[in-house]
């Protein structure tokens, strides 16, 4: 059975942890026919696990989200904004500031999941539950109060830590540092590390592995480097994890499950039965999502739908053409002997519309071509298909010509949905795949400098992911092994797999690396975007507006 | 007061009044940190001050012939004057102590930067073709601080004059309605860049259109201060409502065994002078639903 937090909890949630802060002078006489209070509904233990539910609910507002994609994904080396850009100030780096709606949302979700744990971890003493299932729920709610915070400290730096439930009218906020979040994140997780099971019947819930998982990332990031190595290990060895055979397996959505069951640490799950998911119902769920689901099948897709011989189709997905690969990205694969390329990127689209197709042309003849090569003139006349190569879709430094015909990543592509338009996709999001323990151990062996133990860990991802024939060639040397090289592989094993930010953050190569690499990005970013701004409606709101204050270099 | 004159063929009303309220539940948004965003809590007091009027005038009565006027006016202050904060402004929420419960807080747009202003306005990190907001505190930058109180969405005064005229079968009725001193935030007037949607006309600026109205386009995105664009005067004056009516005689009803018969035209919003182009500002600034202009044509049969 597969957990499916579900919304009517999270309307729960939200009802009750509001209703305990409403406030008059005088006090009223309250006479409530439901019964329905926080307290009520949260002591008892099938109350209770509503609430568990709920906290892990609010995930969603990040993965697969274009708001969270806009923080993780553009705005790095790797990719840009494409024709229909959402948020210039996130993708460009072009006039960010604290008016932005996405950051404001996801800061205003990040903080009531957190503020649903702690009542949780608080309170759960007086539920009345059996010692273990305690233990796992507490270890639960701390994993994921954790993991919020991460998110928090990794977007904002020092920012508020409430660590007890909102009660009563509380105006005021200060910031705790970045060192204090992290050594309470590091706190949680091993209360987690300790008490979670080694896995669940319920598909989404946080498990021992996963907690090791995190806390390897969160090792890596502080610079404990035999505490990542180690970590990381203990998840490569003593949990029956392992790669798939093949690097392209991961995404077709008849194969989740088995990549779920192998490779994959913890996801974040969406559901087959949409109405379970998280898309915002006026009556049902007030407080949801305005598309709802996994979107990441919608954003990265080019508009190959006007193109002769194209109409859209299930099968080619909705094209929002909201990202799109950085020139610097698609040179990052040898696709002779990487797989990944092909596994990532869909570079052509069959004629499915005899209606508009050329002379010629007939259903499931190549109707459009996207490549990282160059086609030469005689080449583009001897064909019937239109041809989009490097330098139509970029020009020479790198900068975009064409946003809206690229190589596209499909890895979130979903044919399974029942309509044309539908923007609700079941797919699961991989937050944490065995590959990123391989390349954290190889890049702590990296730092402790012993190249050869770096170049070992790395070649297990890099392996799995040659063509047939090339394992050899996939090889990288010890002499191979920077911190460059490290960052590049990050890039062709998990491009848009919301990482890439936080991966360049934590080695201090944000910056440098987006002006390398990303030109339109690049010649606005400046060095106080390394955290992003503070909610203006948060600074607005403070009655302390003179301590707490917007993060240097923003208006 | 109610004031009859001249047999009442002209009748006045006037009120004043000064309403002082106290304990006012809202909504009050709290720092989002929190996990919360926003109690129902007392807000404070607001004081509202205004002058109601209304004139009847029957301003000639003869055997045919009869026309009516009557005139309808009030004004209307409203201002909070204490919040929960105290005396201090609350800037989450946009209420500000001495002004109304629901204003527009924002950059103040002054106009669009110009070719010969490039210097002036690198200062600020602008270029011609951007929007030139109002740096309030002239400290020589634009901060969060340069927000102010652009507008109230409440108006300062509104009125209506109708004015009724028989002449033998015919019937003519004429409503004129006014509402000054309000602001809106027109959606119609948003500024969209970078995607296909279709939007109002805007008449933007280029080097040869050196308009204030509304920014230079950008395929980026990225243009600051699209929200002012937005607010804009909602005063105006319009028709609301004109009547054209003909009764038939008794003679001729009787004729054809009916009690009563009246032939009429009623146009509906047929015109309105407003500062906003192709859109009626009585509608309040959104898109959904406008204001509709109709037409009827109908009659009144009675057996």
């Amino acid at each position: 059975m597969k957990l499916h937090p579900s919304k009517y909890s999270s309307i729960v949630v939200l009802l009750l942890i509001a209703s305990g802060l409403f406030s008059c002078k005088k006090s009223l006489e309250q006479y409530n026919p439901g019964g329905l209070t926080a307290e009520a509904v949260y002591s008892t233990p099938e109350g209770f696990e509503t609430l568990v539910n709920a906290a892990y609910s609010y995930q969603r507002w990040w993965y697969g989200k274009e708001e969270g994609y806009c923080m993780t994904d553009p705005g790095t080396d790797i990719w840009d904004a494409g024709q229909a850009e959402p948020d210039p100030g996130l993708t460009d780096y072009l006039h960010l500031e604290g008016s932005d709606s996405y950051v404001t949302q996801l800061w205003q979700n990040l903080y009531a999941a957190v503020n649903v744990c702690n009542y949780g971890i608080t309170n759960i003493d007086k539920v009345g539950l059996a010692e273990d299932l305690k233990n796992t729920r507490e270890a639960e709610l701390r994993f994921l109060r954790a993991f919020y915070y991460w998110h928090i400290v990794a977007t904002w730096g020092a920012a508020p830590m409430p660590l007890k439930p909102t009660q009563g009218i509380e105006t005021t906020a200060v910031r705790t540092s970045v060192d204090s979040i992290y050594a309470q994140i590091f706190k949680d997780l091993n209360f987690a590390d300790a008490h979670l099971p080694i896995t669940t019947s319920d598909y989404g819930r946080a498990t021992k592995p996963a907690a090791e998982a995190l806390l390897a990332r969160m090792d890596i990031t502080r610079g404990k480097n035999q505490e990542a190595l180690d970590m990381a290990n203990d998840v490569i060895n003593n949990y029956g994890f392992h790669l798939i055979a093949h690097y392209a397996d991961l995404w077709p959505m008849d194969k989740m499950a088995a990549a779920e069951d192998s490779e994959v640490i913890y996801a974040v799950n969406y559901t087959e039965n949409l109405s379970l998911d998280d898309h915002k119902d006026p009556i049902l769920f007030p407080y949801g999502h305005k598309r709802g689901g996994n979107n990441g099948h919608l954003d990265f897709l080019m508009k190959y739908d006007d193109q002769p011989g194209m109409q859209r189709s299930i099968e080619y997905g909705r094209p929002f053409v909201r990202f799109m690969p950085t020139k610097f990205l698609l040179d990052l694969f040898n696709d002779q002997i990487d797989s990944r390329y092909k596994g990532s990127f869909e570079t052509v689209w069959y004629c499915n519309n005899q209606a508009t197709a050329p002379a010629g042309m007939q259903l499931g003849d190549t109707a459009v071509l996207v490549t990282k090569a160059v086609v030469p003139e005689s080449v583009r006349k001897s064909k019937l298909y239109r041809i989009y190569d490097i330098n139509d879709t970029y020009n020479q430094d790198g900068s975009i010509k064409d946003n809206q015909h690229f190589v596209q990543l499909k890895k979130f592509m979903d044919p399974t949905r029942s309509s044309i338009n539908e923007q609700i996709s079941p797919r699961d999001v991989f937050v944490i795949r065995l590959a990123e323990m391989y390349l954290i151990a190889g890049e702590a062996e990296f730092k402790m400098n012993n190249l050869q133990k770096a170049a070992d860990y790395i070649n297990v991802v890099r392996e799995r992911a040659a063509l047939p024939g090339h394992k050899t060639d996939m090889d990288a040397k010890p002499a191979d092994i920077t911190l460059d090289f490290i960052l590049d592989e990050y890039a062709r094993e998990f491009a848009g797999e919301q990482l890439r930010w936080f991966v360049l953050k934590r080695e201090g190569k944000l910056v440098d690396r987006v002006k390398a690499h990303n030109p339109d990005a690049g010649k606005n970013i400046q060095p106080y975007h390394v955290v992003r701004p503070i909610p203006q409606s948060q600074l607005d709101a403070v009655t302390n507006p003179d301590d707490f204050k917007q993060n240097p270099g923003y208006q | 007061m109610d004031v009859g004159l001249w047999g009442d063929r002209f009748s006045a009303s006037i009120d004043w009044y000064d309403t002082r309220t106290s304990d006012l539940l809202l909504p009050r948004q709290l720092p989002t940190s929190t996990g919360v965003t926003t109690v129902i809590q007392n807000i404070g007091k607001t004081r509202n001050t205004g002058i109601e009027l209304s004139l009847s005038s029957v301003n000639m009565e003869k055997a045919d012939f009869k026309w009516v006027s009557r005139l309808t006016f009030t004004s209307n202050k409203e201002r909070i004057e204490r919040l929960a904060t105290g005396s201090k402004n609350d800037v989450a929420d946009g209420w500000f102590i001495g002004y109304p419960v629901d204003v527009f807080f924002d950059y103040q747009k002054v106009g669009i930067w110009q070719t010969d202003q490039a210097d002036e306005a690198a200062k600020f990190g602008q270029q011609p073709g951007t929007i030139h907001v109002k740096d309030q505190n002239g400290d020589g930058k634009i901060t969060t601080d340069d927000r102010a109180v652009l507008g109230a969405a409440v108006p300062k005064w509104s009125g209506g004059l109708d004015n009724t005229i028989n002449y033998k079968g015919f019937d003519l009725d004429v409503y004129l309605f006014a509402r000054i001193g309000q602001m809106i935030d027109a959606t119609y007037r948003r500024f969209k860049t970078g995607t296909y949607e279709n939007q109002a006309f805007h008449d933007y600026w280029t080097p040869e259109n050196p308009t204030n109205d509304f920014p230079r386009p950008s395929s980026n995105g990225g243009l600051q201060y699209l929200s002012t664009v937005q607010y804009t005067s909602g005063s105006f004056v319009k028709i609301r409502l004109i009547t054209v009516g003909y009764k038939l005689p008794s003679s001729v009803t009787d004729a054809i065994s009916m009690s009563n018969f009246r032939i009429y035209v009623t146009a509906k919003n047929p015109f309105t002078f407003a500062h906003t182009n192709n859109y009626d500002p009585e509608r309040g600034g959104s898109e959904s639903f406008p204001m509709l202009r109709s037409f009827i044509l109908g009659a009144n049969i009675d057996f």
